[in-house]
């Protein structure tokens, strides 16, 4: 198998996470023998993105329904098939024996209630009972009698879906247990924050990632300097996925030697397109670098970028190298009201295009 | 009003006076004979003749006489001016004050003093002007008189000014040149223009100058040469046209006598049936519509595109001869290489008319399918594919033996394709089958079509005669209108013809039915003087296309307290109605280009363009509520104008050229590069953590990264290794081609793609191809989807396949797998994924089992 690091190397127990040690007793109290497994609550992760949430989520579930001895990752995914008005739509479910993991928004936003009517229903409507494969317990094993369903994106889904999901959640509660994991609360309603425990996971501290990425480094017997190492950590912000993938990167770009003091991190490509379109505003504020600007724009949104990340990064670019490009502090306080008001109009509208140009010719003018 | 314009005046006198001696003559003959012959000749001519009279009376009208005295005096004020009845045009001319070119505005300079008082004054004095309002001057008084609009005037716009000076007989023309004789100068004048006026000394007026001006002249442009010149070559060309109508009218008499006895001597050899159904439309020819009853029923008839039409005769007259030859000498005219016709063009010009009269005068019998036809390919392959080797049978009937003997043609057929362009949606693989027979007929096609660049008409490139059917001019139009206006009883003035010409797109067919449509509501028949409105009401007709639209509402000159006076909001917003999916798109994609014409105080260009663009980025906010969720349709006024005329008003000027909305070519890539990312993410989800955003932007870097930078170091020997990354990942060969495609900006693979050599691509395929590949997706049996069947069928073969080799690959596990290993047996789904070669040893002895697909 020669998966790459981040993969390699991902937690698969709960005793093998590396941060945060304070949610994970709390998550392994939950699981653990003495307490009644079926109490364990409805549960919604949320943090930054390659905080380990979903790396969390599967180590409970790892623990809960095998006893940490990792059957919870036998996966297989399905193509579930659901008609809407003889339209006929497709979803990828992933699945073990134990749970199963959805992404609902990916049916569209109109579309996505269906999952929780059809799919959550009918697996709540039938009962369910595992017994944990441990052997090395004593005493009699607890019956776990619920199937989990792991929601991805929970922010991204319709409030249709979410009132869908409050009562289900409760009525089916004796057959199955919902895991939400998302990044953000903010779209989330509050009659479903009310139904979960929430879980908040921050990112690792900047000594907590370094540890992790200098960990990886040694096992994969890669050189590494601070420099490089400071480097990284400034450019990830605690997302250890983006961390141990750029340094992989890096180490098959250098072959393993990442040492040298002008070593410079490679950032992925869309973030220099990014660090192109600041560095343009910046520096020609005439018209045709709107048009070129435009030019970009369509080439990160072709390519998957969504807009929300573009305005997000520009925004960031702005407050790192503020004092670089010696930016008055009014400014930036300019730039972000801009960038907010952009952001909402994103949301509103659907043509991401129009508030991306509207938002650079707003930041071309003001800086 | 300065010595200068008398001077230019005094000029084309001069130049002119040697031939003013000869045309007064000719004219006085012209006259003569147009009286003698117009007497009961039509009723149309009735109104030529009526003018000669008055213009003779006019020359000894008193009011010649003053001519000299005003020609002198050049320094009488306007009022004077008015009062005034002037016999020469120049005097008049020579009177109304010049602008003085120095203070004009042009669209650069910005210097607005002298007009900025005098058109508003006006326009809260008038406001808009329509032709008929705008002055009362006599007929024809600007006949023989150049004229050149130039910038915006006060009150009329540029097309009205134009159509009135046309409609006082004068000329009018775009550039200025040495002919022009007067310029009527506007606000924002071009400065090539004002440039051009000061180098050729070019009378300039203003808008109040050319009202004087035709209110203030005499009939027929008076007594000044050109106008006297001009009158004359009108009248000699009247009478050219009417001996045209004579001669064509006699023509069809003369046919319809010949074809009514051809008829009745031939009556008895035809079939009954088909004589008396024939008969009976000839005799009810006051039912048909004028276009049917006047479509050109010879080839002599046919307007313009006579080349053309000779060159198809021709073409098919020698189809036999080169038939003979294999079509492989191209002949005297390179003709003889094709087999099928291709006659395209606008509607309207008498293509359909052509092909069938062509193929009648060759006594072609003539099958004809067009688009309420089914032309898919199987009903083509079935109902054509037989015609074109066969002879008609109705010839037999038709003609006696030594006719056919005389002419072979007439056991012939030819098929002629009408609407070609039309073919598509039901007609699924016509135009391939057509192509198709087009390459080995035995029967000449006439393929008839409207649009022939468009892509769909591509596979008829090089296999057909390409005969591109031009609009007719308004000379060879205005001989057949006329005779149908005769015909009929009909006045039509063939002045006015010029103009129905101009609004109808030079399409005879939509002519005839406006002359037919007025022949009904309208007593009084077209004249100059109606022809007006009456174009304006076929003209709204016409619907305005999108660039239009878009070059329209960007333009300046559509703003502003002028432009809006007489372009109000609610025709900004019929614009933007008649395209109503696209302007807003087509606003956004141009906007940027466009460079505003004024720029307020204190504004930059780059503040009105970021004004403009949160105009438009709020538009999207209205047009998500129009479109999504509650449907708010009534939104639509209020969407017209946030997302187009606002912004659109911000920053018009002159629009650069006029783009497509990228946004749609954009969006579309947008959606495959989505559902590609939807595959990769799938495929891979197994082992890999995050949501799709995450897949692509932090993934897909280092993937690209693993899987290409091993190719490009080590080529061949570095295979292995990546195959089995993608096995890892249940990747494909293909998604390593997808995620390739990935990377933008300075990343961008298509450099490093290209490097990789040719043979260690092929190698990487074929190394590829030869092993078994793990499947992470199963679709359940009844998921049945657009080529998910390949795969599905690839997921059962594989699968048994595994089931065959199992019990000897558990030895192959590692220890640390083993308990991975376990489980996977027992799901019979993700045994798929265990043909991974774990050890080297493994790995060679999984190879040799190979298994292609076909």
């Amino acid at each position: 198998m020669s998966y790459l690091w981040v993969d390699k190397y991902r937690p698969k127990t709960l005793s093998e996470l590396s941060h945060s040690y304070d949610i994970t007793a709390k998550l392994e109290n939950l699981s653990s023998a003495t307490s009644n497994i079926n109490n364990i609550p409805n549960i919604l992760v949320y943090g930054p993105n390659g905080a380990g949430k979903k790396t969390r989520i599967m180590a409970l579930l790892n623990r809960i329904y095998c006893q940490d001895s990792n059957q919870i990752y036998k996966l297989k995914i399905d193509v579930r098939q659901f008609k809407i008005n003889s339209k006929s739509l497709e979803l990828n479910v992933i699945s073990s024996p134990y749970h199963i993991e959805i992404t609902p928004s990916d049916l569209g936003f109109s579309n996505d209630k269906i999952v929780i009517q059809e799919l959550i229903k009918e697996l709540g409507s039938t009962s369910h009972q595992f017994t944990p494969t441990s052997s090395s317990t004593t005493g009699e094993t607890q019956h776990v009698r619920f199937k989990t369903i792991v929601i991805n994106d929970a922010n991204k889904l319709s409030k249709a879906a979410q009132h869908a999901l409050r009562r289900t959640i409760e009525k089916y509660s004796k057959n199955i247990r919902i895991i939400m994991c998302c990044e953000t609360l903010s779209n989330i309603i509050d009659p479903i924050r009310s139904r979960m425990l929430n879980v908040r996971l921050s990112a690792p501290s900047q000594p907590e990632f370094q540890n992790i990425v200098k960990d990886v480094s040694l096992k994969e017997s890669v050189t590494m300097g601070d420099i490089f190492i400071n480097k990284l950590s400034v450019l990830c912000r605690g997302n250890i996925r983006l961390g141990l993938l750029t340094l992989e990167n890096m180490a098959v770009l250098k072959n393993m030697d990442l040492s040298g003091a002008d070593i410079n991190v490679i950032k992925p490509d869309w973030m220099v397109c990014i660090d192109k379109i600041c560095l343009l505003t910046l520096k020609n504020k005439t018209v045709d670098t709107v048009l070129t600007i435009r030019g970009i724009f369509y080439d990160l949104l072709a390519h998957c970028i969504p807009a929300e990340l573009i305005l997000q990064k520009i925004v960031e670019w702005i407050l790192e190298n503020a004092e670089l490009v010696k930016l008055r502090q009014d400014k930036i306080t300019t730039v972000i009201y801009y960038a907010s008001i952009f952001d909402e109009r994103l949301k509103l509208g659907s043509k991401d295009i129009f508030h991306l140009e509207g938002f650079i010719t707003k930041m071309i003018l003001e800086i | 009003m300065s010595s200068k314009n008398l001077g230019i005046s005094q000029f084309f006198k001069s130049k002119n006076g040697s031939n003013k001696s000869s045309p007064t003559k000719k004219e006085d003959i012209i006259m003569l004979s147009d009286s003698s012959d117009g007497e009961g000749e039509d009723i149309i001519l009735s109104s030529n003749t009526s003018k000669a009279p008055t213009e003779i009376s006019n020359v000894g009208c008193p009011s010649f006489n003053k001519q000299e005295a005003v020609g002198k005096d050049n320094t009488v004020d306007e009022l004077v001016c008015e009062k005034k009845s002037y016999t020469n045009i120049q005097d008049l001319l020579n009177d109304i004050p010049s602008v003085d070119l120095d203070n004009v505005t042009t669209k650069v300079v910005d210097v607005k003093s002298f007009f900025k008082g005098e058109t508003q004054a006006d326009l809260s004095a008038a406001g808009t002007v329509d032709e008929d309002s705008f002055a009362d001057g006599a007929t024809d008084c600007l006949l023989g008189l150049t004229i050149v609009f130039t910038g915006v005037l006060p009150t009329l716009e540029r097309g009205v000014a134009e159509q009135i000076a046309k409609k006082y007989g004068a000329k009018v023309t775009k550039s200025i040149s040495g002919k022009t004789s007067v310029v009527v100068l506007g606000d924002e004048a071009g400065p090539s223009k004002v440039s051009k006026i000061k180098q050729l000394k070019t009378k300039c007026i203003t808008e109040e100058g050319f009202r004087q001006l035709i209110n203030g002249s005499p009939e027929t442009g008076g007594s000044s040469i050109d106008a006297k010149k001009a009158f004359e070559k009108r009248l000699k060309d009247e009478k050219l046209m009417e001996a045209q109508i004579k001669s064509q009218i006699e023509q069809q008499n003369k046919d319809e006598l010949l074809n009514g006895n051809k008829k009745i001597n031939s009556g008895e050899l035809r079939s009954d049936k088909q004589h008396s159904s024939e008969y009976r439309l000839k005799t009810n020819d006051s039912l048909k519509l004028w276009t049917q009853k006047y479509a050109p029923k010879s080839l002599a008839e046919v307007c313009g595109n006579k080349t053309l039409v000779a060159r198809l005769q021709t073409w098919l007259s020698n189809w036999d001869t080169n038939y003979k030859l294999g079509f492989k000498s191209p002949g005297k005219d390179g003709n003889g290489i094709y087999r099928a016709a291709m006659l395209s063009g606008p509607p309207g010009i008498g293509k359909t008319t052509a092909a069938h009269l062509v193929a009648k005068s060759l006594g072609f019998e003539v099958v004809e399918k067009n688009a309420s036809d089914v032309r898919s390919k199987s009903q083509l392959n079935e109902k054509v594919k037989a015609l074109l080797g066969g002879t008609s049978v109705n010839s037999y009937f038709e003609y006696t033996a030594e006719e056919l003997k005389q002419n072979k043609n007439l056991k012939k057929f030819v098929l002629i394709m009408d609407e070609v362009d039309g073919m598509s949606g039901g007609d699924r693989g016509g135009v391939g089958a057509l192509t198709a027979f087009i390459r080995k007929t035995q029967t000449p096609i006439i393929l008839i079509c409207n649009e022939r660049r468009i892509p769909k008409m591509r596979p008829f490139d090089r296999i057909c005669l390409e005969l591109p059917f031009r609009r007719p001019d308004a000379k060879s139009v205005i001989p057949r209108l006329m005779s149908i206006a005769y015909k009929e009883k009909f006045k039509l003035e063939p002045a006015a013809i010029e103009q129905l010409v101009a609004v109808s797109g030079g399409d005879i067919r939509l002519m005839i039915n406006i002359l037919n449509v007025s022949s009904k509501t309208d007593n009084q028949g077209i004249t100059r003087n109606n022809i007006s409105s009456l174009a304006s009401s076929a003209e709204k007709d016409v619907s305005v296309k999108i660039f239009d639209v878009t070059s329209q509402l960007l333009s300046g000159a559509f703003y502003g307290s002028i432009g809006s006076a007489r372009f109000p909001l609610w025709k900004k917003m019929e614009l933007y109605f008649s395209e109503y999916q696209f302007c807003s798109l087509m606003i956004q994609e141009n906007y940027i280009t466009t460079r505003p014409s004024q720029i307020p105080a204190g504004k930059s260009h780059l503040q009105l363009l970021s004004q403009a663009s949160d105009d438009i980025s709020l538009g999207d906010v209205v047009d998500k509520n129009i479109r999504s969720g509650e449907q708010l349709w009534g939104l639509m006024p209020a969407h017209s104008i946030i997302s187009s005329i606002l912004p659109a008003s911000r920053i018009a000027g002159a629009p650069s050229r006029i783009n497509f909305a990228s946004w749609l070519g954009q969006n579309s890539t947008k959606g495959k590069f989505v559902r590609l990312l939807q595959d990769l993410f799938y495929h891979s989800k197994i082992c890999t953590s995050g949501t799709k955003t995450d897949f692509r932007t932090e993934y897909i870097p280092t993937l690209k990264q693993v899987l290409l930078l091993p190719i490009l170091a080590n080529g061949t020997s570095s295979i292995l290794n990546v195959i089995e990354t993608l096995d890892s990942y249940y990747l494909s060969k293909d998604d390593w081609d997808t995620i390739m495609t990935f990377l933008i900006g300075p990343q961008d693979t298509t450099a490093d793609l290209k490097k990789i050599p040719t043979a260690v691509k092929s190698a990487f395929t074929r190394q590829y191809n030869s092993m078994k590949h793990p499947v992470s997706s199963y679709h359940i049996a009844t998921a049945v989807t657009s080529g998910g069947a390949l795969t599905e069928k690839a997921d059962l073969e594989e699968a048994i396949d595994q089931e065959e080799v199992e019990p000897k690959e558990d030895e192959d596990y590692d220890e640390n797998n083993d308990d991975i290993a376990t489980t996977l047996k027992k799901d019979k789904l993700l045994s798929l994924a265990k043909p991974r070669k774990r050890t080297a040893g493994g790995a060679a002895s999984k190879k040799t089992v190979k298994k292609r697909k076909l």
